[in-house]
């Protein structure tokens, strides 16, 4: 028991410690969390969208002159165009304008505009990001004039109809807002959050073991610890450390909601469902010990880490069998696949999560997930507990599929 | 009471018998020598000694009963793979194998420094293991081996790239930790550090003994009743009693006729007025003994297959 605490606390000090670690558990989440502070404070009137904070600071001060040959527009309304674009009397008048730099460029809307469409847009460098957004305010000037300067009308158009939904069963539905884009974020974020998570702590223990094989430092463990204290000692000491990282990860995000929140309209809102926050933490450590413990699995028959990374691909297959499913899995979340795979031990602590993230999830099938997921973790546990003999860790074979299934499942 | 007890044990890897029967016994208080050619199955037999592997056949009794994990930290190892954590500070790796050998965090920070300092490694606990030369890293794997105050020092190869002056520091603190009453296995190629260290031997080959005993009886048993002697004469083409004169350098290997003593020889040199400045009986170097016996031990086996 003190050697697994001592093999533990050994691996989370040297995994922590590492600068790698550092950088990766405090720059993933600080990145975007400075890009998301700046552009709050840049934009701390709040009215601005992701997209309009961007497009203005590569955009021209400058208004923009609009030449109407076809005489349909006649009003030019602050609270919509925000002054940018002007009434210009002719061509000549813009084109001196524009080469006095007291225009961006200028707009000369065809006499025939009714029947062509035709728009010149005339200016001295084209700038194809700061030109979607100035001919975007051009149609929507254009259009409140076609409707006859009616703001109400104009408005209207803009957003023609809110829906309301109503559900038959609550219960099991998914009820996320259809119409909002960004709830579906969440679920994709969570997906992704847990599928990274679990791969890359697990796939850490193929190292943990492996490079006790380069380093050669194996034997001289095995003259100190048991075999079972190793393996249980490096699995709960990168474990900890994957959860650290994952709470800062986490509180990372949360972070980036808020300052997200707070300036970029697009982040408005979204918030973390709370069932993803109570069932989150189980689900990653029961899913780390079962790929943890399988990686572990492969370090202790592989002969050095090389070989061990190589043969762990066949591990790591339901995984990357999700990612290829994801539009599906978060397009139909109450779908027998969906809802199979997400008490499927292999792949529930990442379908069930983003099942959780984007509505309701039946009692009972969290109760099976959970259950299934545990007995599993406890017989793989066990199992790999099998590989981790003196003469299976000394013993330089090369790594075989057949010999790693059956010593898990039939034993040594 | 020996220390180590092992009997008639047998260890296989698939087909690969790797030791067929051992058995020997380590005294208290002795440096052992444990001798082989490679792949003759002293590592194996090691390994089985540290209860790293089940033997199929035979029993391993150290301090008088099985391996048990108390008795596991009172022993010292040293394996031939000499293994120390390469991306982590020298004082870190030492630390963490001396805490799974039961050592407190007091303990250990009472001792490191000593150890380090007696190796002339103080100055370079800082530093990562692969910034350490191969000496160095040596000597590091000793500190781990010894850190502890084991009772039982198990140690493979451990000259193996240290120069001249940290082999004699090393030669120098085994026999400290001799004398202190500690017992020390050795296995080794180097058959001049077991004749300067080793007080008594076994020779494994193909998994089984050769040869096991006491280091001066071994040489005493295959010393031939040949003897060297020097001399500022010159010798005469023929002495009476003596079947063949070779010169070794300073020397001249005489070979008494058959069934003459040495004694014969002396007197016969004497009678001769032949000025002697050394005359002694010619003992066998540990090397010349180790070829003969595995060469003898291989011919033995091709003979009877």
């Amino acid at each position: 028991m003190d050697n697994l605490k001592n093999v533990l606390k050994f691996e989370f000090l040297n995994i922590i410690t590492r600068r790698s670690f550092l950088l990766t558990v405090i720059l993933v989440p600080l990145i975007p969390a400075v890009i998301l502070g700046a552009l709050g404070f840049l934009n701390d009137d709040q009215t601005q969208t992701i997209g309009e904070i961007f497009t203005s600071e590569v955009a021209n001060p400058l208004p923009i002159g609009v030449v109407d040959q076809s005489g349909i527009v006649k009003d030019y309304p602050d609270w919509l165009t925000g002054g940018n674009l002007v009434e210009v009397e002719d061509e000549s008048t813009a084109r001196q304008r524009t080469a006095d730099a007291q225009l961006e460029g200028f707009f000369v809307i065809s006499p025939d505009y009714l029947e062509n469409g035709q728009v010149t847009y005339i200016k001295p460098e084209i700038n194809m990001i700061t030109e979607i957004v100035q001919q975007g305010a051009l149609d929507d000037l254009i259009n409140y004039n076609l409707m006859g300067s009616d703001q109400r009308l104009y408005l209207r158009y803009q957003n023609p109809v809110s829906y309301t939904y109503e559900y038959l069963d609550p219960e099991t539905a998914d009820t996320r807002d259809q119409e909002t884009f960004q709830f579906f974020v969440v679920p994709y974020a969570i997906m992704m959050l847990f599928y990274i998570m679990i791969l890359v702590s697990a796939s850490l223990m193929i190292n943990a073991v492996g490079k006790d094989k380069d380093n050669k430092t194996i034997e001289i463990l095995l003259t100190s610890a048991k075999p079972m204290d190793l393996f249980l000692g490096k699995l709960l000491g990168h474990g900890a450390a994957s959860l650290l990282q994952m709470a800062a990860w986490g509180g990372g995000l949360v972070l980036i909601m808020n300052l997200g929140g707070n300036s970029v309209s697009f982040l408005e809102g979204l918030q973390l469902p709370t069932q993803v926050i109570a069932l989150g933490l189980p689900y990653f450590i029961l899913g780390f010990f079962l790929y943890g413990s399988l990686m572990a699995g492969v370090g202790a028959l592989a002969p050095n880490m090389r070989e061990g990374s190589q043969s762990s691909f066949i591990i790591t297959l339901p995984l990357i069998f999700l990612m290829l499913m994801i539009n599906q899995l978060v397009g139909q979340p109450n779908s027998t696949l969906t809802a199979f795979l997400s008490i499927f031990p292999l792949t529930s602590s990442v379908v069930m999560m983003t099942r959780l993230a984007i509505g309701s999830v039946p009692l009972w099938q969290i109760a099976l997930s959970l259950t299934v997921l545990i007995v599993t973790v406890v017989f793989i546990v066990r199992g790999v507990s099998n590989l981790f003999s003196s003469q299976t860790l000394l013993s330089g074979e090369k790594f075989k599929m057949k010999t790693f299934f059956r010593t898990i499942f039939v034993g040594r | 009471m020996d220390t180590i007890v092992v009997e008639h044990i047998a260890k296989s890897f698939g087909e690969t018998q790797a030791v067929k029967d051992v058995s020997f016994s380590v005294r208290p208080g002795e440096i052992f020598g444990l001798l082989g050619p490679n792949g003759s199955g002293k590592t194996t037999s090691i390994r089985v000694i540290l209860d790293i592997y089940q033997p199929e056949k035979g029993t391993v009794e150290i301090l008088g009963g099985p391996m048990n994990e108390e008795k596991l930290n009172q022993i010292g190892y040293l394996p031939e793979e000499r293994g120390l954590y390469q991306d982590v500070e020298l004082s870190r790796n030492l630390t963490y194998l001396a805490t799974l050998k039961n050592m407190t965090r007091e303990e250990i920070d009472q001792k490191l420094p000593v150890w380090l300092e007696r190796f002339d490694l103080s100055d370079h606990q800082k530093k990562k293991t692969k910034e350490l030369s191969k000496g160095m890293q040596q000597k590091a794997q000793l500190i781990a081996a010894l850190i502890h105050d084991p009772e039982i020092i198990i140690i493979d190869e451990p000259f193996t790239a240290l120069d001249p002056v940290n082999t004699q520091l090393v030669k120098d603190l085994l026999i400290d930790l001799r004398d202190e009453g500690r017992t020390i296995m050795m296995s080794t190629h180097q058959m001049n550090q077991v004749e300067q260290l080793c007080d008594r031997l076994v020779l494994i080959d193909h998994g089984t003994v050769l040869l096991e005993g006491d280091l001066k009886e071994i040489q005493t048993q295959f010393a031939t009743n040949q003897v060297l002697i020097q001399t500022d004469s010159e010798l005469p083409e023929n002495i009476k009693g003596v079947q063949s004169i070779q010169e070794e350098g300073l020397y001249y290997r005489l070979t008494p006729a058959d069934g003459l003593s040495p004694r014969v020889v002396l007197q016969e040199l004497i009678d001769q007025r032949i000025s002697l400045s050394s005359f002694e009986i010619a003992t066998p170097t540990l090397d010349e003994i180790f070829i003969k016996v595995v060469s003898e031990g291989r011919n033995g086996n091709e003979e009877d297959n």
